[in-house]
């Protein structure tokens, strides 16, 4: 069955920045519809049990999931400006007709035509191939996530965890306070890739980090059985003996990349830039794209922490009630971007900043 | 260059290139630098085009030519069409030239070396209404009559066929019958283009990809080279096989071809295991479906009505088609769909293509193949390689003439083009 919803702002994606994206905007006096993928929304804030850093604008000390209530609690004060669809994909924009294509479940087919859409769709798990890696129980990291985090199902008893960056190790961490053995960590780079915070804790439970390896292959009858790994050189050759390791879940957190389809499709200008992870639009300083009425917020603007996809979906959100008609409180707009200046700030944000600057616009001719 | 260049395939070359790993295989065509001049320059480099180059130096023994692709080879609609082959047209004139590229397509395999996995699954065209029924009567016995393997088929037996199929009374376009090609069948899209170009290269025809042609030089009312994004290729004679853009390239030698290009889709769903052993297709639901050896569904869409070079079409097309495949196939419902694209088909008025000389001496046109191209390639090439060779078309496609569209002599084949023009 086909239906038409039409809309004033449609967010696609009810994660972090497109969350606040709908909040921003319906603050502002918008109507606007969030169509999420998943059965509920707050994207992966609902899978994160740890407390975030960042700054306090941005909830810092507060777990995931708790943040995500707190999104939805200023969402619901709103009263009926934002309807948000769960169990619902986007599957395609087609620019000349102007109209979204989507799916609820597997009976519902929608047309959705918005004035302005923020496109805050997020990222895509990276999985490297290695020989038998679609036996049983090999994961993604964000699928860890959520069976333990969102049904409190541990999804095995002995994990080789592939990846060092923040998300291995902030899940390795957490399958280990649910009882799970983490056999090792292996990370093909010659140091970790998260924060150290993250890092130390892992050591001080005895896990062992193995730096510069990589996963050679899976083996097992019908289920994941072990895993060989093997040391690797400078220049990523293998080197050394391979090793054998027991374990019944192989754990993937090589990366993520933004996923960025629909701005394929709206023929939005898109660069490849290794910093933000992947092929990702230009956007001015409102986050507009190059596509007039379509801006971008979130991890689907380049990989970045949740607490700078909250800001950009802020500032998305902000402009494109602006783009409305509506009126906005001006001064929140340099707000927004001092807070996103301090959040990527230092050290830390010195990739982000650089892969920033690459695709970050002075503005769009008319 | 001439001379054979790759060795053939064979169960022995495998044998000993796998001991060593599979190295050491070579590319299965050379790309060589364009050289100055050819006798025989092919523009466009998909299935017809690399077909025509390869039958031009096997039969003809040319020993001077190159095709030119603006792209990439065998990325136009030789990789956007649903693979269907068939030869079930009403006019002798089409169903003979349909049927000539059948026959090379039983042995096509074979004569290149290079696994075309063309498998002849039996092609159905499905009848809605009584004019259905009695269009393709009149079809099956013309085909008959030219020696066309064709038969009718009532709705019962077309349930015994195809056992997914919903013949019920229920179903808003009931099922009556069937005409059946059972020689018909799919073809693998890119193995085509491979098998071609590796065929081609073989007879030594160079092979020249991102190289688009953009400019003709025309002097006394013949054909002397070509201007093209990697420098001016002087050329004796010029065959255009480019579909869609035909128009594009005829304009450039100041002539108007009487085709129409539009955007025709196409979509394949995610795998599923083996449930459809045959080609299904109807006009009057409009879509046409396989499965492919993947385990996708292949399904062609309509074409969009407007005029139009983008390579995508309209998402109501689109979405009738998905009405159309679920009230054929109602267990499909659930299906999902993995990519969707467009091609540009050039469509001619009487839905026949132009294989055909042209006022310019030396320069050759084969298009106007409309939505089903893909199913003549290896007769499309034959033919028009003998048509640059001789001057003369070949008594098969004498009849395709670009004359024929103010002589009047229009082979109507509207009815067995299957997608509506």
């Amino acid at each position: 069955m086909k239906k038409m919803i039409d809309t004033d702002l449609l967010v696609i994606g009810g994660g972090a920045a497109g969350l606040c994206a709908a909040a921003e905007a319906a603050g502002a006096g918008a109507r606007v519809t969030v169509i999420e993928s998943d059965l509920h929304a707050g994207g992966q804030l609902v899978k994160q049990t740890h407390k975030f850093f960042g700054s306090k604008d941005e909830y810092a000390g507060t777990r995931g999931f708790k943040i995500a209530d707190i999104l939805l609690d200023e969402i619901n004060s709103l009263g009926d400006k934002v309807e948000i669809r769960t169990n619902t994909t986007v599957t395609g924009y087609y620019p000349e007709e102007g109209f979204f294509t989507a799916m609820k479940g597997e009976e519902e087919y929608y047309r959705i035509k918005a004035k302005k859409t923020v496109v805050a769709t997020g990222a895509q798990e990276r999985l490297i191939p290695f020989p038998n890696n679609d036996l049983p129980g090999v994961y993604g990291a964000g699928a860890v996530q959520t069976l333990m985090n969102v049904y409190g199902v541990v999804p095995g008893k002995k994990v080789l965890m592939v990846g060092a960056g923040n998300i291995g190790l902030i899940v390795s961490y957490q399958l280990r306070q649910a009882g799970v053995e983490i056999a090792a960590v292996v990370e093909a780079m010659p140091k970790v890739g998260g924060y150290w915070v993250h890092a130390a804790k892992i050591r001080r439970l005895g896990i062992p980090i193995l730096l510069r390896h990589t996963i050679v292959e899976a083996f097992g009858d019908k289920v994941i059985e072990g895993a060989v790994i093997q040391e690797l050189d400078d220049k990523f050759s293998l080197i050394g003996e391979p090793r054998t390791i027991e374990c019944d879940v192989i754990c993937m957190a090589v990366g993520l990349t933004p996923t960025t389809e629909l701005f394929w499709q709206a023929d939005a200008r898109m660069l490849y830039c290794p910093q933000l992870c992947g092929h990702v639009p230009y956007r001015d300083e409102t986050m507009r794209t190059s596509h007039p009425d379509i801006w971008v917020a979130g991890d689907a603007s380049g990989i970045e922490e949740a607490s700078a996809a909250m800001v950009e979906g802020r500032i998305a959100g902000h402009s494109a009630a602006k783009a409305l008609g509506l009126p906005v409180r001006e001064e929140s707009f340099k707000e927004y971007w001092t807070r996103l200046d301090h959040l990527r700030a230092g050290e830390v944000g010195e990739k982000i900043r650089g892969g920033i600057c690459q695709v970050l616009v002075d503005g769009w001719e008319a | 260059m001439s001379g054979i260049v790759n060795k053939d395939y064979s169960f022995w070359s495998l044998f000993t290139k796998g001991l060593r790993h599979h190295e050491g295989w070579e590319p299965a065509w050379r790309s060589p630098e364009p050289q100055k001049s050819y006798d025989f320059v092919i523009v466009g480099a998909g299935g017809h085009g690399l077909a025509t180059a390869y039958y031009l130096a096997k039969e003809h023994g040319a020993k001077s030519v190159v095709v030119l692709e603006k792209g990439y080879l065998g990325g136009g609609n030789t990789a956007r069409n649903t693979t269907i082959v068939r030869s079930n047209y009403l006019w002798d004139d089409a169903a003979l030239l349909y049927e000539h590229a059948l026959k090379l397509w039983e042995g096509l395999t074979q004569d290149l070396n290079f696994n075309v996995m063309f498998s002849q699954r039996g092609v159905f065209n499905l009848g809605h209404t009584l004019q259905d029924m009695r269009d393709i009567e009149r079809r099956v016995a013309s085909n008959n009559l030219n020696g066309i393997d064709a038969l009718v088929l009532d709705a019962r037996e077309v349930k015994e066929r195809i056992p997914l199929i919903d013949t019920s009374k229920r179903a808003r376009y009931p099922i009556l019958g069937a005409s059946l090609q059972p020689r018909g069948g799919v073809a693998r899209h890119d193995a085509v283009a491979w098998g071609f170009a590796r065929g081609a290269s073989k007879y030594g025809v160079d092979i020249i990809e991102n190289c688009e042609v953009v400019g003709m030089d025309i002097a006394d009312g013949r054909i002397k080279g070509l201007e093209t994004t990697r420098g001016y290729i002087g050329a004796s004679r010029v065959g255009c096989v480019a579909a869609g853009h035909s128009s594009v390239l005829a304009a450039m030698a100041g002539i108007r071809l009487p085709l129409e290009s539009h955007p025709l889709q196409a979509l394949v769903s995610e795998s599923m295991k083996p449930c459809l052993d045959t080609v299904v297709m109807s006009n009057a639901v409009h879509g046409y479906l396989s499965q492919s050896d993947k385990g996708e569904l292949v399904i062609g869409a309509g074409i969009d009505h407007f005029n139009s070079y983008a390579q995508r079409g309209s998402p109501h097309v689109i979405e009738h088609t998905a009405a159309a495949i679920i009230e054929m196939f109602p267990m499909f419902s659930r299906l999902r769909m993995n990519r969707q694209w467009g091609g540009i088909v050039d469509t001619a008025p009487d839905a026949c293509p132009i294989i055909s000389k042209t006022r310019v001496k030396g320069l050759y046109f084969n298009c106007g193949w409309g939505t089903g191209g893909f199913k003549a390639t290896p007769g499309s090439g034959h033919v028009f390689a003998h048509t640059l060779a001789h001057d003369e078309p070949h008594p098969l496609n004498a009849a395709f003439s670009l004359d024929r569209f103010w002589s009047g002599h229009l082979i109507d084949e509207h009815g067995a083009a299957g997608v509506a023009h």
